[in-house]
């Protein structure tokens, strides 16, 4: 009973404290984490809605004969627009977005022996910065699309 | 063993609860923002899915339609035609601000509009919704032009936060090779 009526000591103080930050600091990283993760995940979805935008726009290139060019490497297009006015004005990469990715495509002409039609294999990826556990930029992510398209001669 | 057998004095006692209350106080402000946090990602997730019902419907009645009329209005009409080239059906996309994208005058069957009068929590407003050619630039062949539409789709989100409203507006973009041709009305 002689320790209850003396208190607690220094050391027994300072763990108390240790094990409070401890769990305190394992909730904070676990709720910052979730968040990341949800945000990388909008992220990709942003992207792939993006991506599958441009590949619309390649396709119909490509089925009309009208192809602009055949290959591109890293050309700056917008992910996520802050508001649904910059996204209608298309702001490109401007002050009207806020994440910016890095499209690359490559259009070829498949070798066939019919006489009728040809196929074109139409390639696209995006590169974009996922965000680190801090809500910073983080590592570069490549989200890839390979799609065929069928022209009639 | 006096201590004890003396019980706690008004000031032991005062600071025990306070300390009990800063802990209950936290557990109670961590639970009420987990519950908010998971409310907001629903409400967030039902918004996108609703996003993404609409605009696959359009692109879906687009890519089959004979062809596809669009105008600044934020009308897409989508028309059919039957094997001789006759014209059979239309399909007219519009929009009202508390109930959505209407199809044909009637909002789409398996898009579930979260309007203000469903829903005293939360609610789904449509702050755009207008189709323009994809290719709009100078020297851009008619034909491509006409034929890749975009659908913007602007939705903005409102709910409650303890007292104070909280508004987020979310803006989504399908482009649409329509396969046909698209005719583009210009209206201004």
């Amino acid at each position: 009973m002689k320790k209850f009526e003396t208190g607690f000591t220094l050391v027994e103080v300072v763990i108390a404290a240790l094990i409070i930050v401890v769990i305190t600091g394992s909730i904070m990283y676990g709720v910052i984490t979730t968040d990341n993760s949800l945000r990388n995940v909008e992220l990709r979805h942003r992207a792939f809605n993006t991506l599958a935008n441009k590949m619309e726009e390649f396709k119909a290139q490509v089925a009309l004969n009208r192809i602009q060019t055949s290959s591109d490497r890293d050309r700056r297009v917008c992910i996520e627009y802050k508001t649904i006015r910059d996204m209608v004005n298309q702001t490109g990469a401007g002050t009207g977005c806020r994440t910016i990715g890095y499209l690359s495509h490559n259009i070829r002409s498949r070798q066939t022996e019919s006489n009728q039609a040809r196929i074109f294999d139409i390639e696209g990826k995006l590169k974009y910065k996922m965000m680190s556990r801090f809500g910073k930029a983080g590592k570069d992510t490549v989200i890839a699309l390979n799609v065929s398209q069928l022209v009639f001669n | 063993m006096k201590k004890l057998s003396k019980g706690f004095t008004i000031v032991e006692l005062m600071i025990s609860i306070m300390i009990a209350s800063v802990v209950v106080g936290g557990l109670v402000y961590v639970v009420g923002e987990s519950n908010f946090y998971l409310r907001k990602q629903m409400y967030r997730e039902n918004v996108k899915k609703y996003a993404d019902n609409v605009l696959n419907d359009i692109f879906l009645s687009a890519i089959n339609a004979n062809d596809v009329n669009i105008d600044n209005d934020g009308q897409i009409i989508c028309g059919f035609k039957t094997s001789d080239g006759s014209s059979d059906s239309l399909k007219v996309y519009d929009y009202r601000i508390n109930q959505g994208i209407l199809v044909d005058g009637r909002p789409i069957e398996y898009a579930f509009f979260h309007n203000k009068d469903k829903n005293k929590n939360y609610y789904m407003q449509v702050t755009k919704f207008k189709a323009k050619t994809a290719f709009d630039g100078i020297g851009v062949d008619s034909e491509l032009r006409d034929a890749v539409i975009d659908v913007f789709l602007g939705i903005q989100l409102n709910y409650n936060r303890g007292g104070s409203k909280v508004t987020e507006s979310f803006p989504f973009q399908k482009t649409i090779f329509t396969r046909k041709a698209a005719v583009y009305s210009d209206n201004n």
